[in-house]
């Protein structure tokens, strides 16, 4: 597989992409979110036959409410350590700003929609976030804020009604709704099947479990990210590199 | 006390479980057999004092029975336990089992329920002994009882609150003054509904019983037999269906899956002093919403915020103002959203089936 490259270093089969506390990062808002969204979904859907089944099997509606509000609660503990962990370690800086929506991914979005129409032949030269990654990133992390925010106001609406209008709660119950049900979409199908589900990747992409890509792979999907750690004039051994601290 | 309590219990366990006693056979010469009884309580000054000292009359009217439903029996065919005269005093309950039981021979209406009273909370309280209890002469009346459907029966629909009313004064006191009160009592509106439309009849349970028709968790289904219909709803100028609306709360919601707790239709409209919003006495009239919400147990300490903006909202009413429109937008929100989403996938899933997927993990 390294037959057109030329290079002294021999190239691994796999490099780490996630370090231990992204992966733990992951695994928490996964758990937590396949929680709220299965006890939200419960009242979302409370007249149908899937909203009486998920109560039914979370044990009543009060049970559905305190399983809700223990995960939000964990939510809410899992945003403040990711925000702690992007602000405050250079590992996670570094992440957040190779995260930052440039003006190059919306070139890089139109070069995307170019290949899939077939007006180009080859897959846009991607770095260490794709422009679909970056959307999921930021969809997952700007709707869990705002489930987080207006959650708090209808879990403590006593206290919230001391501020604001009956109206607002409303809107507020209706924003939370279909926030919600938006955010489900975007994690649980379409998340879900860039990661897993396509052609390639099915059955399971096994990088949430071991924080690992293909090189293959990398090189594929993640074109320059995969010159800066094996063609460019980069120093080896990884410290600078995304890949490199763990 | 005894002796009564075994009437009781004889009256009830008795009857209805074992055979009948044979019914009286219909007399042609039941005037003639009044006369002997009216020596007596033909006269308006007969009466008796009870042993607490009051006073009892013992005046029968006898023309008010020969109106009755019951004018072609004589005395003894109810008050069986008359064998001699003077008879010693004081008589048996009545005991309306005598005639009214399935196939009796004497034609008297059968759809009685006892089985329904003896389970219902006037029944068991009856049978534990409870004189102040109702038996069927309570309600339906002694010597004058008439058809339900004879506006001056005393369990015709309009007179059915004052009937009830002789007992539960101050209920009755809050159902006149409501807008169910009103329309029946005052207009004669027979839509509005009698004590019984709510409670049933002979079966009334206890609100706090969940079998009850006016239990938390019943409540919307009793109120929905009206206003659940837009029909009817908008023939009383509510403008949106408020059995459907609230159903789509969370208040609606938790109550449907067997909350106690949270609010239904009375908790906030009275059960029985119902008003339309625009009545200053109403409860949920805005001014007095704030007490209403905060009623404790409930959202104590309630603000004038919460008459801030409507209630019973239909998000797809345009008449719900910003809960409309927020409530639109977040749909086409929501629907685009999942377009772009399915289209991605499924301009992918064409690329790769169609070209292969560029290397994958067929190497490995």
């Amino acid at each position: 597989m390294s037959a057109d490259r030329d290079s002294r270093r021999p190239i691994p089969d796999q490099v780490r992409r996630f370090s231990a506390t992204e992966l733990a990062q992951h695994w928490v808002l996964m758990v937590t979110l396949t929680v709220l969204a299965l006890t939200g979904l419960a009242l979302f859907a409370a007249d149908t036959w899937l909203g009486r089944t998920l109560i039914a099997a979370e044990g009543g509606i009060e049970a559905r409410g305190t399983i809700h509000r223990v995960a939000a609660v964990a939510l809410m503990i899992l945003t403040g350590w990711h925000f702690l962990y992007v602000v405050f370690t250079e590992r996670g800086h570094g992440q957040l700003m190779a995260m930052r929506l440039r003006a190059s991914d919306v070139r890089g979005f139109g070069r995307l929609v170019a290949y899939y129409l077939g007006r180009i032949e080859e897959l846009p030269e991607f770095g260490r976030f794709t422009p679909l990654q970056k959307l999921q990133y930021w969809g997952a992390g700007i709707g869990s804020l705002m489930m987080i925010a207006t959650g708090l106001v209808l879990w403590f609406h006593t206290a919230a009604m001391m501020v604001v209008p009956k109206w607002v709660f409303d809107v507020t119950t209706i924003v939370h709704g279909y926030e919600g049900l938006i955010l489900f979409a975007l994690l649980f199908g379409w998340h879900v099947y860039i990661v897993h589900l396509s052609p390639g990747n099915f059955p399971m992409q096994r990088t949430f479990l071991d924080g690992k890509i293909s090189v293959e792979r990398l090189r594929r999907e993640h074109a320059r990210e995969y010159r800066e750690l094996f063609e460019d004039d980069v120093t080896p051994g990884g410290a600078s590199g995304p890949g490199g601290a763990e | 006390m005894r002796r009564l309590l075994a009437l009781a219990a004889a009256f009830f366990v008795a009857d209805l479980v074992t055979a009948q006693a044979p019914p009286p056979e219909p007399n042609g010469n039941a005037a003639a057999a009044a006369r002997q009884c009216n020596i007596c309580h033909g006269k308006q000054e007969f009466k008796t004092v009870r042993p607490d000292g009051s006073v009892r009359p013992l005046f029968v009217d006898e023309a008010a029975i020969r109106d009755s439903v019951h004018g072609k029996w004589q005395c003894t065919d109810c008050h069986a336990d008359v064998d001699k005269i003077p008879h010693p005093a004081p008589l048996a309950q009545v005991n309306c089992q005598r005639c009214h039981f399935g196939g009796n021979p004497v034609g008297a209406p059968e759809r009685i329920n006892y089985e329904g009273y003896v389970k219902s909370v006037h029944g068991r309280l009856r049978l534990a002994g409870n004189t102040k209890a109702p038996l069927c002469q309570d309600c339906h009346g002694t010597h004058g009882i008439r058809k339900h459907t004879d506006p001056t029966s005393r369990v015709n629909k309009a007179q059915v609150p004052s009937t009830c009313g002789r007992c539960h004064v101050e209920i009755y006191a809050d159902y006149q003054r409501s807008t169910h009160g009103q329309s029946l009592l005052t207009k004669g509106n027979l839509d509005a509904p009698s004590c019984t439309d709510c409670h049933g009849e002979h079966s009334i349970l206890a609100p706090k019983e969940t079998a009850s028709d006016v239990s938390a968790t019943n409540i919307p289904e009793t109120c929905s037999h009206c206003h659940g219909s837009m029909a009817f709803n908008t023939k009383y100028e509510i403008p949106i269906n408020p059995v459907k609306t609230f159903k789509h709360t969370f208040h609606g919601i938790a109550n449907e899956l067997g909350s106690k707790k949270v609010a239904q239709c009375a908790s906030c409209h009275t059960a029985h002093a119902v008003l339309p919003a625009a009545d200053p006495q109403s409860s949920v009239n805005p001014a007095n919403i704030p007490a209403t919400c905060g009623k404790s147990g409930c959202h104590e300490g309630a603000n004038a915020n919460y008459a801030r903006g409507r209630f019973h909202i239909d998000p797809t009413n345009r008449d719900s103002g910003i809960i409309y429109w927020v409530a639109l937008f977040f749909k086409i929100l929501t629907i685009s959203t999942l377009a772009a989403l399915l289209v991605h996938i499924l301009l992918d899933l064409v690329k790769k089936l169609r070209h292969g997927h560029a290397g994958g993990h067929h190497g490995e």
